[in-house]
């Protein structure tokens, strides 16, 4: 992969980061708290390094957005800019923004999102300044110990107070190792009014053990007996170290016998300065978290930065998927080359003697594990936690609650459930939409719900969980929820359904006709949700999944959709069955259950075979006539796969169920990939080339023949 | 994978562009190669004897197993693996209208190159390498333009009359058209990619 597709995905992760701690922010400004100092900070850094990436891979939007948003932030982290609900807009719009420049990065066919206009929201006086190098003023006064520790951000706003002419003192203060995060937050509220904190800095002469000493540099306006004043209630000594432009040498107005030389009022470089964050239990953290060993942080920051993203580079590796899908290949045919030579042993016995066969049994078995092992490495790689698309989500529930002047807490739960890569990406938008609907449709407006007695706040919950070999992802709501006998209602009056086929419907069969193409329980179309494509779109995205999608509602109290999804798609459990002369797969995921039909079970409705399985009534499909196979031998017992994606359960009709086997599959190439009810094919063994049967189009063709009248039920195959 | 003879073909194959043949011999030895000849892979199906341009040939093998692959148009032979790459196979007897012969220790599978993709015809049998000069490339007769035969003509890109008789030059880009593998009463079906 080149350097510039790793930097962009690098910015990727960061903007992630940046995504997950503006909701922190978000939850604590919901909640009326005061935000952590440390997210906006964090914040802060983060555009920093993407800043610092951007200028390398060289784009230009993406260096502007960053020095925008970096000086939008400075200001918010500052008070400068109040820290509210419309603030906070901007910043998720930024994240938006940004995966928008990243996509037309990496692929320019993706429209290139006009930074412009944002930049201008953010306030046109931010975009006009280019990046600069602040005027550099002086800090060699300070001690150089002092300067090597202070963090980039605590030098530029020492710079920035110097410039702007305000004086800087060190307030020395002495507090009880017991009490110290209590007086380090009175002082700072004390020093707040009376300018800025810049840093606070362990001092090395402690006089007692269980006394932690501080200097804390100011910026102030004031002057020192003001200073004086405001500090009367603390037991605090205060220097002024630079004045008026000028550093302030010996300050007689200073307590005469704790009055240092001002470099020395600070350590020196030998003390355990550069421990300090060991040495200071938890108190005076309200620098930036700076994880960077300070012994090492250079004077200059630009570079640091680089290296530093260098660095991460080199400790992971990004891998193109398609990459791992060629190793994943050749890990199958080595597979298949295993069972040739195992059943290659077993063929002949001659000019081996017994125990040179065993051995080689032996052998090939062990190199069969070892292959599986090797699969099982491959796949480890592709899967990542879902938890990312998560915090995506919380952003879309954020966005959507606020467009809807709706009040919805979303809960998550098992963000560490994996998930092959594509079948995340591919899940984004189905569960995007869901979560869509569930506060466009489902949760009611704040006064609906306090009318019907229910919490103010709806709920909107995302749960994953890993069940077996599949994954489970909920999405619920505790909003109105869906009555069957509407859906039913609404559905045969847009003539989806035919009435007669609607009166014999269960509940459950009801609730399911919302997934019909065409489909929208809101007669007005919403902005949002549009006209009824949500969850037909959804549906279309889980089955390509090899995925299953079920909904359960309760009028009032809401409704729950869970999916079902398999673990990857680059390899996958198939089910060989045998139709007619020839051999196909089917994948378990999507097998619900095989079973043994008796003849006389199957029963004809309106001239469509059923059969009865446990009250539900399952359509029967002949594989043999569906695909224009020659039949198999007549029985007096059916094979039946129940096999089920989305909301249909349909039971197929085969000749032979064969093994379970672990298969690769490879897509059919151009021509044959549109061939519909076919999905790829894959090699078993003996250069046997065997097809993957496209569950999700033979549903659909056969749920849509049942519709037609084509699939009704012949008296003799077809010849 | 393939025979004495075959391997010798694979082998003047992969020289590619200057294999010199009788013609280029007729005047003597020093006789200069014509770089514009028409070099084809010749081979035979049915009574005919065909050709493809030999830089759309990858390979030629003998018969591989394949799969019969449903809901295609009848010339589609299957699907087969060949080193663990899923190949189309077409039988190209049927592609041109003819009856196709039983598969015999002769038959070969040519693999053609289209767009990038690899496609295998099966013949009755491979000849070996011909270059034709450019002018003895004829137009095909307008007489098999007519009546049913108006596809067929479509696959010849020329005729060309040599000492041993006639070779058809087919036209890879008309024969193998993967659009038209699917069976015309599944086109248009719901297709998801």
């Amino acid at each position: 992969m080149s350097s510039q597709l790793t930097s962009l995905s690098e910015i990727q992760d960061l903007v992630e980061e940046f995504s997950r701690v503006l909701l922190e922010v978000d939850r604590a400004v919901r909640e009326g708290a005061a935000p952590d100092p440390d997210h906006i900070n964090a914040c802060f850094r983060i555009v920093h390094t993407v800043k610092g990436i951007s200028s390398m891979v060289e784009v230009s939007s993406l260096v502007q957005l960053s020095h925008a948003l970096e000086g939008y932030l400075d200001e918010l982290r500052l008070g400068r800019r109040p820290l509210e609900r419309g603030t906070l807009d901007v910043l998720f719009e930024a994240v938006d923004v940004y995966g928008g420049i990243l996509g037309h990065a990496a692929n320019p066919n993706v429209p290139e999102p006009g930074v412009d206009g944002f930049l201008a929201t953010m306030g046109g006086d931010l975009v006009t300044s280019e990046p600069q190098v602040p005027a550099q003023s002086p800090l060699g006064w300070l001690d150089e110990g002092v300067l090597s520790v202070l963090t980039e951000y605590e030098e530029h706003r020492l710079r920035e107070n110097i410039s702007a002419g305000r004086t800087i003192f060190a307030v020395h203060a002495s507090f009880d190792l017991m009490e110290v995060d209590v007086g380090v937050e009175r002082l700072k509220g004390i020093l707040k009014d009376q300018g800025e904190v810049l840093t606070y800095l362990p001092s090395a002469d402690a006089i007692r053990e269980d006394m932690i000493d501080l200097d804390i540099l100011v910026g102030s306006d004031q002057s020192i007996d003001a200073m004086r004043a405001a500090l009367a209630s603390e037991s605090v000594s205060i220097d002024r170290l630079h004045a008026d432009g000028q550093v302030v040498t010996g300050d007689g107005e200073a307590r005469a016998a704790s009055a240092p030389p001002p470099a020395s009022a600070l350590p020196s470089p030998s003390v355990p300065l550069q421990r300090r964050d060991e040495d200071s239990p938890r108190g005076p953290r309200t620098r930036e978290p700076d994880t960077r060993p300070h012994g090492a942080a250079p004077a200059v920051d630009a570079p640091e930065v680089v290296s530093r993203s260098i660095r991460s580079v080199v400790q992971t590796v990004r891998v193109e998927l398609s990459r791992l899908d060629a190793l994943m290949n050749l890990v199958g045919e080595l597979r298949v080359l295993q069972g040739d030579v195992a059943r290659g042993l077993d063929g002949r016995d001659g000019g081996l003697t017994a125990i040179q066969q065993r051995e080689l049994r032996v052998q090939t078995r062990q190199m069969a594990r070892k292959i599986d092992a090797l699969r099982d490495r491959i796949l480890d790689v592709r899967m990542v936690p879902v938890g990312q698309m998560f915090d995506a989500l919380a952003r879309v529930v954020r966005k959507i609650s606020r467009e809807h002047g709706k009040d919805v807490r979303l809960t998550v739960s098992g963000e560490q459930t994996e998930l092959d890569k594509l079948i995340v990406e591919e899940l984004s938008d189905p569960l995007m939409h869901m979560i869509r609907n569930a506060i466009d449709h489902g949760i009611e407006t704040v006064e609906e719900r306090s009318a019907l007695g229910k919490p103010l706040t709806g709920r909107v919950g995302l749960h994953a969980r890993q069940r077996g070999n599949s994954v489970e992802i909920t999405v619920e709501d505790d909003g109105r929820g869906m009555r069957w006998s509407d859906i039913r209602t609404k559905a045969v009056a847009r003539g989806l359904v035919p009435r007669e086929a609607a009166e014999m419907m269960t509940p459950k069969e009801a609730l399911r006709l919302i997934f019909t193409p065409g489909f929208s329980t809101l007669d007005q179309v919403s902005e949002l949700s549009g006209r009824g494509v949500g969850m037909d779109v959804v549906k279309t995205n889980i089955m390509r999944l090899s995925g299953l999608i079920d909904v359960e509602s309760t009028p009032g109290a809401g409704t729950t959709f869970s999916l079902t999804l398999p673990v990857t798609l680059a390899i996958i459990q198939a089910l060989v069955i045998k139709v007619g002369s020839q051999t196909f797969c089917v994948p378990l995921g999507s097998v619900m259950e095989s079973l043994m039909l008796d003849r006389a079970d199957v029963e004809t409705v309106e001239g469509f075979e059923v059969a009865n399985l446990r009250s539900e009534t399952l359509p029967l499909v002949h594989l043999d006539r569906f695909f224009d196979l020659s039949p198999g031998p007549a029985r007096e017992e059916l094979y039946v796969i129940v096999v089920g994606l989305a909301q249909h359960r349909v039971g197929l009709i085969v000749d032979d169920l064969l093994e379970q086997k672990d298969v690769v599959i490879k897509p059919l190439g151009p021509g044959l990939d549109v061939v519909p009810g076919l999905a790829g094919a894959t090699e078993i063994g003996a250069g046997q080339t065997v097809l993957l049967l496209d569950l999700a189009t033979i549903l659909a063709e056969a749920v849509q023949g049942f519709a037609s009248g084509d699939l009704r039920a012949r008296p003799e195959a077809r010849p | 994978m393939s025979d004495e003879s075959g391997s010798i073909w694979q082998a003047l194959l992969s020289t590619g562009e200057y294999i010199a043949t009788d013609a280029d011999y007729e005047h003597g030895y020093d006789r200069r190669i014509r770089e514009d000849l028409v070099r084809v892979v010749t081979f035979r199906v049915g009574d005919e004897r065909h050709a493809v341009p030999i830089r759309q040939v990858r390979e030629i093998t003998r018969c591989f197993g394949t799969t019969p692959v449903p809901r295609t148009n009848d010339y589609i032979t299957g699907v087969g693996t060949l080193r663990g790459e899923l190949v189309p196979v077409l039988c190209l007897a049927t592609r041109l209208g003819m009856a196709p012969g039983p598969v015999t220790r002769n038959s070969r599978i040519v693999l053609v190159t289209l767009d990038e993709n690899i496609f295998g015809l099966q013949v009755d049998s491979v000849d070996g390498v011909m270059a034709i000069p450019p002018e003895s490339l004829r137009e095909p007769p307008s007489v098999l333009g007519g009546g049913s035969n108006a596809m067929h003509r479509d696959f010849v890109f020329a005729l060309a009359r040599e000492e041993t008789g006639l070779v058809i030059v087919l036209n890879i880009a008309t024969v193998v058209v993967p659009a038209d593998f699917v069976h015309p009463r599944f086109r248009g079906a719901e297709v998801r990619r």
